[in-house]
């Protein structure tokens, strides 16, 4: 009990008033490949950890902004759908990706992805993404 | 209906080795002899102590140490310096690896590496610090291996830099001193066993897949063993102490099991 509540931990968003570009350049962004990320498990970032959905592809916006879409939601991975999360707002952990800066109310109201606008980014690209410690 | 059993997706596909058991036989029998009894007696007085004021907290983790400590004395007796652990194909190694602190990714401070020096205290013959460019022109090795988390949690790491034995052997350590203590930029205090230091698949690692080690990681040094828990690997190590003076480390001291092999 001492050593799991020694660690037991909830991820924390942005502070208030910091961007999320300011926010994920300190959360120490690594290199990844875009094809390492897609079919990853993306968490919610509480101790329970429940499962938010799964990377489907990682697109870039006009604006040369990166978004990773999530088929979001669903049950059993039925009636999932695509939602676009800025990776600003996403960090890696370990082999899953967890959204720290939207909770799941606010996820829901994400508009579905149609990808107008945006470019599929080849899985051999590299971006950068920034990390947390576990939440559990 | 015993090939049904064989086929069973519970029944294991490799069992150990039974020579295993031969190779150990004289250490599994003084266990079972001294240890077992006399630890086990031990243990019963104290768990009946704590059992005749459970409600005191004081009490109970003094009797849960207890067997904490118990439990580093045998691992430490079943610990074999000569055996290896597993090793994995390059194509499982996680990229990046997996951050964890007992601080938030936004607390990490990076260290500089063109001051960085690491120091060397206690029983040990050379003690001038090193600069991180001697310790990059050292004879490197590199560790594919797994990386389990006292959280549950594990992942295929590689791992180079030069062996920790090979570099206390060159600065003249007393290897037959217990305790091998670390100390770092991160304020984790750190100390392992002297066969675990010695071990071959302990490393003092600068890279990471190659890479030089990200701040997160562990820049410019940590400790990476492929024999014990995750919670176990220091990260930018400043100081390496010998000693035969026991030195609690950072969990340690909340409960952690010191041994943690695994």
């Amino acid at each position: 009990m001492l050593i799991c509540s020694g660690m037991a931990h909830a991820q924390q968003p942005a502070p208030p008033g910091m961007s999320l570009a300011e926010a994920a350049s300190r959360r120490f962004p690594q290199a990844v490949r875009v094809g390492d990320l897609v079919q990853r498990e993306v968490l919610q970032p509480i101790e329970s950890q429940p499962r938010l959905g799964r990377v489907r592809e990682v697109v870039q916006q006009a604006d040369g902004t990166i978004d990773v879409v999530v088929e979001y939601g669903g049950l059993f991975g039925l009636f999932a759908r695509p939602i676009a999360v800025p990776v600003d707002a996403m960090v890696l952990l370990g082999e899953y990706m967890e959204i720290v800066d939207f909770t799941p109310k606010q996820l829901r109201h994400f508009k579905t992805f149609d990808g107008a606008g945006t470019t599929k980014l080849p899985g051999d690209s590299i971006i950068r993404v920034g990390l947390a410690r576990p939440s559990h | 209906m015993k090939s049904l059993f064989r086929k069973s997706l519970f029944h294991a596909g490799r069992v150990p080795d039974p020579a295993l058991l031969d190779g150990h036989r004289s250490l599994i029998r003084r266990i079972e002899r001294r240890g077992l009894i006399r630890g086990g007696l031990s243990l019963g007085a104290l768990t009946m102590l704590a059992g005749c004021d459970v409600k005191t907290p004081d009490s109970v983790e003094a009797a849960l140490r207890a067997v904490s400590a118990f439990n580093d004395v045998v691992q430490a007796l079943l610990f074999d310096p000569g055996k290896l652990a597993p090793t994995y194909p390059a194509s499982m190694v996680l990229k990046p690896p997996k951050f964890n602190a007992y601080y938030d990714i936004m607390d990490v401070r990076p260290v500089d590496g063109q001051s960085w020096r690491l120091e060397l205290s206690g029983r040990i013959a050379e003690k001038t610090p090193w600069s991180l460019q001697q310790i990059a022109a050292l004879p490197e090795k590199e560790e594919i291996i797994r990386h389990i988390c006292v959280e549950g949690w594990d992942y295929i790491g590689q791992w180079s830099g030069p062996p920790l034995g090979d570099f206390l052997k060159r600065v003249g350590a007393d290897t037959r001193a217990k305790y091998v203590n670390f100390f770092t930029a991160d304020d984790y205090p750190s100390s392992i066993d002297m066969a675990t230091a010695l071990h071959p698949q302990t490393l003092l690692a600068t890279r990471y897949a190659g890479e030089t080690l990200a701040a997160p990681f562990g820049y410019p040094l940590r400790l990476r063993t492929a024999t014990k828990l995750g919670f176990k690997n220091p990260k930018s190590i400043t100081a390496i102490e010998v000693t035969n003076t026991y030195m609690p480390g950072y969990w340690e001291k909340r409960g952690f099991n010191w041994f943690s092999g695994i």
